[in-house]
């Protein structure tokens, strides 16, 4: 994503040699990455190299060792806790686990970032919500409790929270782990769909490279804490890095 | 050997004084976000109406019994010195005091405290606390502040509640055993007690329910290992509360001497 236009592009996303530790566990080594507005961003590698603890830096629910975190233009590390809870109302995140609150409804799921702050009217956030659950494909599901719905709907009504706060980012954290190839499908089309409908930047972390390569404008592979190839699907592809063919070739060999 | 041993006691001081420090932070950011009571006030509700409902009936039947017992006992000591008539006095100023705070704090950590830090913690193992965050709610405001609300404001509601029961099961060991009339037995009681005294219990009654509402609050939101963390959380969390209870009741009961 870096130098790829002539003009110094608006970054969205920007990490400057960001570094993380566990313990004696060192699992970011100096990340860098751009991700400009408007584009979706996939993230490939094998599980456990870092690429959630990664994105969990972009909305602060991890603080970087060093280096630095810059979403919509502020070093999030930087920030006061008002500003940091401000700043996430434009960042949403979709969860592994799709995170959904087990004791409210759908409706009031997709309603909690609004209702918490009273902006809007309850008649306007019932309106709102009926709209982001239609978008997601979801309607006439309000009543219904997480429990009763299958992984792929659970994710669909994350969505739909995310995107009823109107976000500028949204970050999905393995969108389509445990779920069917069908479900999988599905989840790839609503990224796509969202992409041309909402037009927001989006950030993937995935070790499915079928969900990438059909998603992302820009794929970056993570490797031994860093990011080692990124480029269009294209490039990707055609990359001579060792560690990206291996992981081309291994997923293909799984696939089948 | 001993060095490691100076080691590993200097990281538990460094863990405990560490773990100290944030709950005294979570304390004062509950405290803090008390001034929005009134943004969400269902919330406090449905937690002061969980409290009560939960603990009433256990609250009951324990400070009935707990009042029977410290009668029958005092009740014979004072009769070989012939002096049933301190009977009153002594139950009521035990239960006031001492019994219904502690007891019914033990109660309330036991009850609610176990079902905070296992509902908080649960929320935690499954990324819903980070969802929180990422929608940008204070998890502290959204779900400590109406908790640490519900159990400050409603331990001193069931020590109230539970002193007037433990007295009243007091009443009735004094009637059937020691030939005291009721009228007579609340007389004496109600007599020997006065304002400092209920002050003493309402205050045991208001620490107590900070102690519980911020150590379970606490374990939740620090809860790491999945199911089994969860469990490790609702253990550590009674025992700590049990600790701190009746650490801070001495402390109280000496200052308030």
């Amino acid at each position: 994503m870096t130098e790829q236009t002539p003009q110094q592009p608006t970054y969205d996303i920007e990490s400057r040699g960001l570094r993380k530790s566990f313990g004696d566990h060192e699992v970011l080594r100096g990340v860098n990455l751009q991700v400009p507005k408007g584009m979706t961003c996939v993230l490939v590698g094998p599980s456990g190299c870092g690429k959630s603890v990664f994105l969990k830096h972009m909305v602060a629910l991890l603080t970087p060792d060093s280096g630095e975190m810059i979403v919509l233009g502020k070093n999030i590390a930087e920030l006061p806790p008002w500003e940091l809870l401000a700043l996430r109302r434009h960042v949403g995140m979709v969860f592994q686990s799709s995170a959904l609150l087990n004791s409210l409804t759908v409706e009031e799921n997709v309603a909690l970032g609004l209702a918490e702050f009273k902006e809007k009217s309850p008649e306007e956030i019932r309106q709102i919500v009926n709209e982001k659950l239609a978008l997601v494909e979801m309607a006439n599901t309000n009543r219904l409790l997480p429990e009763e719905l299958s992984g792929g709907m659970r994710k669909r009504v994350a969505v739909a929270r995310t995107l009823a706060l109107g976000p500028q980012i949204i970050l999905f954290d393995e969108p389509t782990v445990g779920l069917d190839p069908l479900l999988s499908n599905n989840v790839d089309e609503l990224i796509l769909g969202l992409k041309e409908k909402v037009g927001c930047t989006n950030v993937v972390v995935t070790h499915d490279l079928i969900t990438a390569f059909r998603v992302a404008d820009r794929i970056g592979m993570f490797h031994e804490g860093t990011i080692t190839a990124l480029g269009t699907p294209e490039e990707f592809g055609s990359s001579k890095e060792p560690v990206v063919q291996e992981f081309i070739a291994r997923n293909r060999q799984w696939k089948i | 050997m001993l060095p490691s041993l100076i080691e590993n006691v200097g990281q538990r001081l460094f863990g405990a004084c560490e773990e100290a420090g944030n709950m005294l932070v979570l304390f004062v950011e509950c405290l803090r976000d008390c001034s929005r009571v009134a943004e969400h006030p269902h919330r406090i509700f449905v937690q002061m109406k969980s409290i009560g409902n939960d603990t009433l009936f256990i609250a009951s039947a324990i400070s009935l019994f707990i009042g029977m017992t410290l009668a029958l006992y005092s009740g014979h000591a004072l009769r070989q010195f012939q002096y049933t008539e301190a009977l009153p006095s002594l139950v009521a100023n035990s239960i006031v005091k001492e019994m219904a705070p502690v007891i019914t704090a033990l109660l309330l950590a036991g009850r609610i405290g176990a079902a905070i830090a296992a509902e908080i913690g649960t929320m935690r193992v499954n990324e819903e606390i980070d969802a929180l965050y990422t929608l940008g709610i204070s998890p502290i405001r959204y779900l400590a502040m109406p908790r640490f609300v519900g159990c400050v404001t409603m331990l001193p509601v069931l020590v109230v509640y539970a002193s007037i029961v433990g007295m009243f099961g007091g009443a009735v060991i004094a009637s059937a055993y020691f030939s005291m009339t009721w009228t007579m037995y609340f007389k004496a009681a109600f007599k020997s007690i006065d304002m400092s005294d209920v002050g003493e219990g309402l205050t045991k009654a208001l620490l107590f329910g900070a102690i519980v509402a911020v150590v379970s609050i606490h374990r939740g939101l620090s809860t790491r290992g999945g199911a089994e963390g969860v469990g490790r959380a609702i253990t550590s969390c009674v025992v700590t509360c049990f600790i701190w209870i009746i650490i801070c009741d001495y402390f109280v009961t000496r200052f308030m001497m």
